[in-house]
């Protein structure tokens, strides 16, 4: 059970409607490791990602942070687990109505009886991490696409926690600004000994920044293991996945006819 | 599908059996909001997550002080309205005089509060929704939630508070504006002065009268806040989804208060 793992997931099944997304899903990520979750668009990362930060209840299976399992524990459980969880969301989820170092200094202001000023100096230290020295007063609108993402990263790692998530860090980025982030990650994990999950499906990032990769797809965990290990897999739709090939649609002749007539 | 064989009565009635359930479960959800709310608003502090109060002082700005120019004008009209209507029908009575009751009345219990609440949820409930829709579609919900804030007491409970304060407090001012609009019609009129006008619209109204109309206002406020705060939750499908909500939320609001209203004045006049 505790068995040491950061983050252990076990058959996890998850469902839209009557449309399963993930199926029996089993993931273990060890304390201190960048994890990839890759996979193809639709495959179900974010969802996984969604479930792992509690955001919507699985159909069954267990997903366990720090030991602590969510899908069975309490509001105030999980609220005190939170505190060690820093997530930055594809967009950056900043809110726009607050400047960035407000943004930063949230968590705190939340969380911590921190006065005032020791606060403003934790969001600057942060935001120095992040290279987004000086730019504290600005609104989130008044940013770019890479330093909304640098201030988002700000406010997940403001509480110092030991679990960090991203939600496809490098998309809509030019490739410089994203191999900066990429930097950022490693460097976090190095000097912070966050683990540290990242969800994406770009390629060169994933293969950058990885301990271990697993690969995703239609809700399946295709493989999992270090970067060679799934640069040499000999799992066709894997290698597919990595040369970019389209996925061949096995048709059912029954199926399709009836998708024709609308039966 | 199997439903294709059944028969238009069958598949009327089901659909109509849809709606009701749907529209229960909306109202199931708006009282679960309510209650929520006012959990955080009174428990927050004893539990370290205190609602900010900062928040609901912008709120209240925004809702009350920033409507007040046009809440000032409508009103004014509907008093000169009245004043209008009530004069032409007395008249046939040689009663004319009257309409200084007809307006009070009127206006303390029907027109203050109808219309402010109107004007509110126009203002004020098409903002709220489109304000966490985007939220919502910026996935900053999601960030309040894994932040371990909860966005109703975040959000909601702020809106709620400067709602039942501030819909009330319009209505006031809109009751005077629209009692100074009749006012001003009868001075001209009638060359009734406005002493004499004050004088008998305060003779003739009483207290219930016009906290009558402050009740009112109180529910509108909570139905502005409510829906306002559900379709923008409910948003989904990008910018698109916020601007439909928006307009949702709007007639959704108006519908709600002027029913609100009808059910009010029916039993209070019983
Ligand atoms: N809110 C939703 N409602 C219904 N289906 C959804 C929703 N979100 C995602 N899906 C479906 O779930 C599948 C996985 O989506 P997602 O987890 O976003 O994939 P990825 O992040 O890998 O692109 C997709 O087929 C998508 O259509
Ligand atoms: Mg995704």
């Amino acid at each position: 059970m505790s068995s040491g793992a950061a983050i252990e997931v076990d058959e996890l099944v998850t469902h839209y409607g009557s449309r399963r997304i993930l199926d029996r899903v089993d993931l273990r990520v060890e304390p201190g490791e960048i994890m990839v979750i890759m996979g193809g668009s639709g495959s179900g990362k974010s969802t996984l990602l969604r479930h792992l930060l509690g955001l919507q209840r699985p159909t069954s299976g267990s997903i366990r942070l720090l030991g602590m399992d969510i899908t069975a524990s309490s509001p105030a459980e999980l609220q005190a687990l939170r505190r060690n969880m820093g997530v930055s969301f594809q967009g950056g989820a900043l809110l726009s109505s607050m400047t960035v170092a407000e943004n930063v200094m949230l968590p705190l202001r939340e969380h911590t009886a921190l006065d005032e000023q020791t606060m403003q100096i934790v969001a600057r230290m942060k935001l120095e991490v992040v290279n987004l020295g000086g730019f504290g007063e600005l609104k989130p609108a008044q940013l770019s696409g890479g330093m909304i993402k640098r201030a988002a990263l700000a406010r997940a790692i403001v509480m110092d926690p030991k679990l960090l998530f991203f939600d496809e860090p490098s998309a809509g980025l030019d490739p410089v600004v994203a191999a900066d982030l990429d930097e950022l990650i490693i460097k976090l994990r190095d000097t912070m000994q966050m683990t540290i999950v990242v969800v994406t499906h770009e390629l060169d990032s994933a293969f950058k920044i990885a301990d271990r990769i697993t690969v995703l797809d239609h809700g399946r965990i295709l493989l999992t293991g270090s970067v060679d290990e799934v640069r040499s897999s000999r799992i066709q739709r894997v290698q597919d996945l990595l040369n970019r090939r389209p996925r061949e649609e096995e048709i059912d002749p029954d199926d399709y006819l009836r998708r024709l007539t609308g039966g | 599908m199997a439903e294709t064989r059944q028969p238009a009565l069958a598949i009327s009635l089901a659909r109509v059996g849809r709606g009701f359930v749907a529209l229960l479960e909306e109202f199931g959800y708006y009282l679960a909001l309510v209650v929520e709310s006012f959990f955080w608003i009174v428990l927050g502090p004893s539990r370290r997550q205190p609602v900010r109060l900062s928040a609901a002082v912008q709120q209240m700005v925004e809702i009350g002080i920033n409507g007040l120019p046009i809440v000032f004008v409508l009103s004014f009209a509907i008093g000169v309205m009245l004043a209008i209507q009530g004069i032409h029908t007395l008249k046939q009575f040689g009663a004319e005089t009257q309409v200084v009751l007809g307006i009070a009345l009127s206006v303390t219990r029907e027109f203050g509060p109808l219309i402010t609440g109107i004007l509110i949820a126009g203002r004020s409930g098409s903002a709220l929704a489109a304000r966490i829709g985007t939220m919502v579609v910026n996935q900053e919900i999601d960030a309040l939630r894994v932040m371990g804030i909860n966005p109703v007491r975040y959000l909601v409970s702020p809106v709620l508070i400067a709602m039942l304060v501030m819909v009330p407090l319009v209505t006031l001012f809109s009751d005077f504006a629209a009692l100074l609009g009749g006012a001003v019609f009868c001075n001209i009129e009638l060359g009734l002065s406005y002493a004499a006008y004050w004088d008998q619209s305060t003779g003739f109204m009483t207290t219930d009268d016009v906290l009558q109309g402050l009740a009112k206002s109180v529910v509108f406020g909570v139905i502005i806040a409510l829906v306002g705060v559900t379709n923008g939750f409910a948003v989904s499908g990008g910018a698109e989804g916020v601007g439909k909500s928006t307009t949702r939320a709007v007639v959704l609001a108006i519908s709600y208060i002027v029913l609100a209203d009808m059910a009010f004045t029916y039993f209070l006049n019983r």
